[in-house]
């Protein structure tokens, strides 16, 4: 499952003594290569929708904007599939403006029908709506109104990047919404194409949390404490866990607004391989290459000396060709079961860290090899020592 | 002594929704009303601080005019001591709308340098008489003001007020009122209400509070 993924809503303190319901709401959809929801493949769409507090179906307009969204995004999204061979940031940008353009025609269209079934007006529904479509290689996303989308990338030490300035008016009550006459001139669509690591996209309920207004940066610790989570926890766990965090009184102290968070963590792992070793398996691994090492140290010396110091032959030339064959063999031995052991090293998740892995291997096989030949020969010189032979084998002549 | 009035923001960065108090402390206040009105600002402290988010949300200045002199520069109501007022002088009323105003700009670019959201803010006028200098400048900017949403403006008038210049000054959307008899503590209870019901306000939510108001004054035609 490439894509970790978690949607929460938790209702503010201002609506639950309002008695109004939570007016935000989140979702999210995983969909396998042939564009149908499944839960291990590549591509997640996802979508926040904080409602409008002053309408009274803004409840009903943020679930249904966020459905329809997803629902939409899901077909353009096998679209995409098709040709994806020949994707190019310049097709996907093309692609993204038109998918989110029809999506916003789309919510328009189905708010307009549930407004004759409940025989009220669309503008009951307002709503704000933020959407990102992520693949393991890029990102397209676009918002209409206030709330938040923060991306990192997978490159080492990248930092949090936040997608779209928010678009408020002068006053912290008011913002654009879906039904809005100018929706669409006001909607912002961005695409990466690059690989993210990390996707955050929330209601304003968190902007004060999670963003530094004053400069319009990310707040890192905010990013760091979920992404740290979603490294080490299995989805269930953190969704539980962010809740319980939601509906704090550390949260709710700082926001009474309904809050509203969706997080999307990439993990890396590529079909068919074996993941990165952890730790243990790492230290295993040194410590099997330090004995099969020593091992051949051992082997490789008594060889030696047996055939070239205890055997004498009588032909120059044929000594050193056997000796020289026995040499490549051995090596070529030692070098296999070194790359043998190597093997799942090579899926360390970046260069540097191969590159380390390899030195490592390194200095440890040529340590073994040296103290295995330093063991051979003390042994052979204590064994003649103890019992005072001068020569174990007698050299034919 | 720091200057300026922006330390605060490190600490509380609630958004703020400012409102100015312009009261007439000039002579003809003396006595009961002006008792009435520092008792008034009194009771509008107590009930907004009720509230925790708003006591961080709702920031008060106070400018008074007789003659205009700032009482008290914008703080949010959990650190704001209520002042006395005497009645002192005459009523530049138009210098002080014009002064009130001002200070509202200024307050705007501070939150908006130091990245704190805001909601509209409230002018609220207090008077017991009519201005003794130029308003004509003032009611123009009260209007344009209006208009261009950068502010709502309230006018009170109390007893012998010239409600007629009043009429003038506020903009047309919002009639001046005239306080039923001395009751600065229902307006108030009034004005902390609406304040806690901005601050709490989320996007889409119309910040017009109804007038006229029910309880405290009365639309004097």
């Amino acid at each position: 499952m490439p894509w970790k993924a978690i949607a929460c809503s938790e209702r503010g303190t201002s609506h639950q003594k309002s008695r109004l319901p939570c007016q935000d709401y989140t979702k999210f959809i995983r969909l396998n290569n042939a564009g149908k929801p499944a839960n291990d493949r590549e591509i997640i769409i996802g979508a926040v929708s904080d409602g409008a507090g002053s309408c009274k179906y803004s409840n009903i307009g943020s679930e249904l904007a966020v459905q329809t969204a997803l629902k939409h995004l899901q077909n353009c999204a096998k679209e995409l599939k098709e040709n994806q061979k020949d994707l190019s940031p310049e097709i996907l940008e093309d692609w993204a403006n038109k998918a989110f353009f029809k999506t916003l025609e789309t919510v328009k269209k189905a708010f307009g029908q549930k407004a004759k079934e409940k025989s009220c007006s669309p503008k009951d529904f307002s709503c704000t709506l933020l959407v990102i479509i992520a693949s393991p290689n890029w990102l397209a996303a676009m918002q209409i109104g206030d709330g938040f989308i923060v991306t990192r990338n997978r490159k080492p030490k990248s930092e949090y990047k936040l997608l779209f300035y928010p678009s408020k008016g002068e006053y912290a009550n008011e913002t654009t919404f879906v039904t809005a006459a100018n929706a669409l001139e006001k909607m912002q669509v961005k695409t990466l194409f690059e690989k993210q690591q990390f996707i955050c996209a929330a209601s304003d309920g968190l902007e004060r949390i999670a963003i530094n207004l004053k400069d319009l940066q990310p707040h890192p610790p905010f990013f760091e404490m979920f992404e740290r989570a979603l490294e080490i926890r299995t989805e269930d766990e953190e969704r539980l866990s962010t809740k319980d965090w939601l509906k704090s009184k550390d949260v709710n102290n700082k926001t009474d607004d309904d809050k509203t968070i969706l997080l999307f963590w990439y993990e890396y792992s590529e079909p068919g391989r074996n993941p990165s070793p952890s730790k243990v398996e790492k230290h295993n691994i040194y410590y099997i290459t330090f004995l099969v090492n020593v091992l051949s140290g051992i082997f490789w010396n008594s060889l030696y000396h047996d055939l070239f110091i205890d055997i004498k032959f009588n032909d120059l030339t044929l000594q050193w060709m056997i000796s020289v064959l026995i040499a490549v063999l051995l090596t070529v031995v030692i070098i296999l079961v070194n790359f043998y052991i190597y093997k799942p090293l090579k899926y360390s998740k970046s260069l540097s860290e191969k590159v380390k892995s390899l030195f490592d291997l390194l200095i440890i096989s040529f340590l073994g090899l040296a103290l295995g030949g330093a063991l051979y020969y003390s042994i052979r010189k204590s064994i003649l020592y103890l019992f005072q032979l001068q020569s174990p084998i007698t050299t034919p002549k | 002594m720091p200057i300026g009035n922006v330390a605060d923001f490190a600490v509380n960065q609630e958004p703020r929704c400012p409102v100015v108090l312009l009261l007439d402390n000039s002579f003809s206040m003396s006595g009961e009303p002006i008792q009435q009105l520092n008792e008034g600002i009194a009771v509008f402290k107590q009930s907004v601080e009720q509230d925790t988010l708003a006591k961080l949300r709702v920031e008060v200045a106070i400018v008074s005019f007789g003659p205009v002199a700032m009482c008290q520069d914008f703080v949010t109501i959990d650190q704001f001591v209520p002042p006395l007022l005497n009645a002192e002088d005459s009523t530049p009323m138009g210098k002080a709308i014009e002064y009130a105003l001002d200070l509202l700009e200024d307050r705007k670019e501070d939150y908006k340098n130091n990245g704190i959201q805001y909601y509209r803010p409230w002018v609220f006028l207090i008077t017991d008489g009519r201005p003794n200098d130029d308003w004509q400048n003032a009611a123009q900017r009260v209007r344009q003001g209006e208009k261009g949403k950068k502010f709502s403006f309230f006018a009170v008038g109390v007893q012998n007020a010239d409600m007629a210049i009043l009429r003038h000054i506020a903009p047309p959307t919002r009639i001046p009122l005239l306080l039923n008899g001395l009751d600065f503590k229902s307006m108030f209870l009034w004005l902390s209400q609406s304040m806690k019901q901005v601050s709490h306000s989320q996007p889409g939510t119309t910040t017009m509070v109804p007038t006229p108001p029910v309880g405290w004054g009365q639309v004097v035609t």
